[in-house]
């Protein structure tokens, strides 16, 4: 049995669903659920992913039925073919996803009958069942995505070798996806690839349309988009591999490596970019070198993060920054597979470099347990982290205060930032990584 | 003729967000939003400042602290009260917080949790006072019923003490005020300094109080609130229950509803002469220093959306600094707008040209009203002054100021001879 959870870093499925189609440029969500549903979870992901933002029909403007105790008795049916109908001739999109709530999912409302009415006309709506007591955003973006994987994507297109979607960053939960993606894309497209990343804001619905025409998947998490991988492979044929969020020029090499084996790169273009974005990369870093070293800014790093950013910022801590991950918490709900596909990535890292790794899902439980682990460390002379950095989320500056620790929010929510365009994603993503933690241990100078 | 359901609706605000909104403020409690994972989750956006705020009123403030009990698939089927009654246990046993505060959302109300039961069983084995707030949010369309869930949790739970049958009440003494809107200190401080002058003691409920602070709070000679949408349940409780008299009727936004706000008060207590006073050398000084800005404003328009008693009492305060009012929109209306209404009409005859419209959220119908509107077409001058209003603007000479300003920067220019608010 699952149990409480002690201040949440994620939203429901249909929190997770309604992020993901909100960054469709020009999809709209139609949301069949309580009148709180939407704007609650838009508040929550708009806030928590520093400050995103409503766009045109998001937040308060989210196409939504509102059902009350009527159709809660009655059914909400008729008043979501009314909403639809409406939705279809006042919103100006490409495509409409009817996403519901927990109350129509417990009636049992056919939305999927519903919807199969204006499909049938030809008007561009999916529908999915993304109740919030099916799971979290992680759940929502799978549900939603297996949803336009079956609904909107084309079949039967010819294969393009050279394109590529890229799926497991859910939008808002990964505070920096829309910056990532893009780093991603520009990296891959060095290779010689076309990348389908669906969720920037410089994307269109008629890329996912089409998406069925890539030679590949790479999913960039062990946990997010496996799900929607799958479908892609079952339905479209597009075969995937799992390469996890690679942050700075260790990982990313890595990434490109994996990337490039399964596509037609030559190894000589592959080693290009590598030496390319390299020598991008250390060009600053070669610079920055000399305050690293003068001031001495080697710390132990507390990196407290969902599946994708806890090990994804470790290893860059690790194997660029060269400092010492000391303690990572692991913050999703995760099953046993989960977390042992988890726990067996830390073992990329260096034995002597590996932090101790827990999963914990409650925020003031994450503190209490590294309280205890340095407790048990004690010693009169030394601490174990001392000087310490926390990498986390707003909800973890306590922790950070309590350990004079330096304090980067990096991991959902991020209330304390604005968030636009930065990536920590890649090799450009790794540069801002470095800058943006010594920019806050020379943030008094 | 009125049209109450829309074909095309918009997401809007629900029970749930609008109680939390308030809860979050009650200084050393935890919150337990038992419900399914997303219920609460907009918290995030408080948890970051919540401590600052919270240190402006007691420096040792702690923040914002939620469980949120996770409910499941197999919950829905099964039942959540275990959860939440582990969630009760941890909390207390984690935090000793002062208050637990129980916020119910639709799932358990709709699998049917018998929260009651299970909180009148747990509170004989955990120290905090357990409060359950029944804020479901498909109970209804009007966010505003947050506010009577909210009281009515708290109520039943923080008010009164029970081994006293009597009930002292401490004539002049105790004046109690409202403090609708959660962040502004600055407000709080400008209607404090004010009733200070007529030598009243004010305590101001119930954002950012401590769960004791309402234990005795029949003990007060009045209730003052600042707005019939916030208060009108616990006022009108505290009367029914405790005898405790209560003013209701304007909220002070602007000189002739403070005016009215002070002297009501004042009235009560048998000084309206010695407020008059206050009132004549407080207007004066700001007639005075509004003066330029008259002059600037005058002959521009504005439209209104907003709460029912705040869009009413801020288009008298907007008349007065010479704006035209061409349309308000409330989040709801009933019959304490009706009176405001009915004064604003009085006070502001032209104000009957004004379009009205209800409703919560639905940005979209507001765009159209501007958008369809011919006359706000040619002007130039038109300013919505919802959202900014809403969130910071609170009273008196504080929103007078702030008001000025916004309006001003709506109309992007600021005018060199005038000093900068």
């Amino acid at each position: 049995m699952s149990n409480f959870i002690e201040r949440p870093r994620y939203q429901c499925a249909l929190g997770g669903a309604l992020a993901t189609i909100n960054s469709i440029k020009r999809a709209a969500a139609i949301v069949h659920a309580a009148p709180g549903c939407a704007s609650s979870a838009d508040g929550a992901a708009t806030a928590g992913s520093g400050y995103w933002g409503a766009g045109y029909c998001g937040g308060r403007a989210t196409p939504s039925s509102n059902i009350l105790e009527k159709e809660i008795i009655f059914g909400g049916e008729s008043r979501l073919s009314e909403q639809i109908e409406s939705t279809l001739s006042i919103i100006d999109a490409d495509l409409f996803a009817v996403i519901t709530g927990c109350m129509t999912d417990i009636i049992g409302d056919d939305v999927k009958g519903v919807a199969a009415e204006f499909q049938k006309k030809g008007d561009p709506v999916v529908v999915a069942e993304t109740g919030g007591f099916k799971g979290t955003s992680s759940k929502g973006y799978e549900v939603i995505f297996e949803a336009l994987i079956t609904q909107y994507v084309k079949k039967g297109l010819p294969k393009n070798p050279r394109l590529v979607n890229l799926l497991g960053l859910i939008p808002t939960q990964d505070v920096f996806w829309r910056g990532n993606l893009i780093e991603l894309k520009r990296i891959l497209a060095n290779l010689g690839l076309e990348v389908n990343t669906f969720l920037t804001p410089f994307d269109r619905p008629d890329s996912l349309r089409n998406a069925s025409q890539a030679a590949l998947t790479v999913v960039l998490s062990d946990v997010h988009g496996q799900r929607a991988a799958r479908v892609f492979e079952e339905i479209h044929g597009v075969p995937f591999i799992t390469a996890p969020l690679p942050i700075g020029p260790a990982a990313t090499r890595g990434f490109l490596v994996q990337v490039a084996g399964r596509l037609e790169v030559g190894e000589k273009a592959l080693d290009e970019v590598v030496r390319e974005e390299n020598s991008w990369y250390y060009s600053f870093m070669e610079n920055v070198a000399d305050i690293f070293n003068d001031l001495d800014l080697q710390r132990y790093a507390v990196i407290i993060g969902d599946s994708n950013y806890s090990y994804a910022l470790t290893r860059f801590i690790a194997d660029d920054l060269g400092w010492i991950p000391y303690f990572t918490a692991v913050t999703d709900l995760l099953d046993e597979d989960e977390q042992e596909k988890i726990k067996s990535r830390f073992e990329n890292i260096a034995a002597e470099l590996r932090p101790k790794v827990i999963f914990e899902t409650d925020t003031s439980q994450i503190a209490a347990r590294l309280k205890k682990d340095l407790a048990s460390q004690a010693n009169p002379y030394s601490s174990p982290i001392s000087p310490a950095f926390v990498l986390g989320s707003t909800l973890d500056r306590t922790l950070a205060l309590e350990n004079k620790a330096g304090f980067l929010s990096v991991t959902y929510p991020v209330t304390n930032r604005l968030v636009t365009d930065q990536a920590y994603a890649g090799y450009r993503g790794g540069v801002r990584l470095v800058t943006d933690i010594l920019s806050v241990l020379l943030s008094n100078r | 003729m009125f049209n109450y359901n829309r074909k095309f609706a918009q997401s809007q605000g629900c029970q749930l967000t609008l109680s939390l909104a308030i809860i979050n403020t009650i200084m050393n409690s935890v919150i337990i939003v038992h419900g399914p994972i997303g219920c609460g989750a907009s918290l995030v956006a408080q948890a970051g400042i919540s401590k600052q705020y919270q240190k402006l009123r007691d420096p040792n403030a702690f923040g914002l602290r939620w469980i949120n009990t996770n409910l499941d698939e197999v919950d829905v089927i099964s039942g959540g009260e275990e959860k939440l009654q582990s969630a009760i246990l941890n909390a207390d046993r984690e935090y000793r917080p002062s208050a637990i505060i129980v916020m119910n959302s639709c799932v358990p109300a709709l699998i049917g949790d018998d929260i009651d039961t299970l909180i009148s069983e747990l509170q004989k084995q955990v120290y905090a006072k357990i409060v359950p707030v029944r804020c479901e949010g498909f109970k209804t369309k009007i966010q505003a019923t947050a506010y009577d869930a909210v009281y009515h949790g708290i109520l039943r739970t923080l008010v009164g003490k029970e081994e006293e049958d009597e009930v002292p009440v401490i004539p002049y003494e105790l004046e109690e005020l409202k403090e609708k809107y959660q962040r502004s200190r600055t407000d709080e401080e400008e209607l404090v300094k004010l009733l200070r002058m007529l030598e009243l003691n004010v305590r101001i409920l119930p954002c950012y109080a401590h769960p004791d602070d309402f234990v005795d709070a029949y003990e007060t000679a009045l209730n003052v609130s600042i707005c019939a949408t916030h208060d009108d349940y616990f006022v009108e409780h505290m009367k029914a229950k405790y005898g405790v008299p209560f003013i209701l009727r304007t909220f002070p936004i602007g000189i002739s509803n403070t005016n009215k706000w002070i002297l009501d008060i004042a009235r009560f207590f048998g000084m309206e002469e010695q407020a008059r006073k206050l009132v004549d050398i407080e207007v004066a000084a700001l007639n005075k220093a509004l003066a330029p800005y008259r002059e600037f404003l005058k002959g521009k328009t504005a439209f209104l959306a907003g709460g029912e008693i705040r869009i009413l009492t801020t288009a008298e305060l907007l008349h007065s600094l010479g704006l035209e009012i061409l349309g308000l929109r409330g989040f709801h209306f009933d019959s304490y707008g009706e009176n405001l209404l009915e004064e604003l009409l009085q006070e502001v005859p032209e104000s009957e040209k004004a379009i009205i419209n209800i409703g919560t959220g639905q940005p979209f119908e507001q765009a159209n009203l501007l958008e369809n509107s011919s006359r706000m077409f040619m002007s130039d001058t038109r300013v919505e002054t919802g959202g900014p209003i809403n969130r910071e603007c609170r009273c008196f000479l504080y929103l007078a100021r702030r008001i000025i300003t916004w309006v001003m920067w709506a109309f992007m220019k600021w005018p060199g001879d005038l000093p900068v608010l």
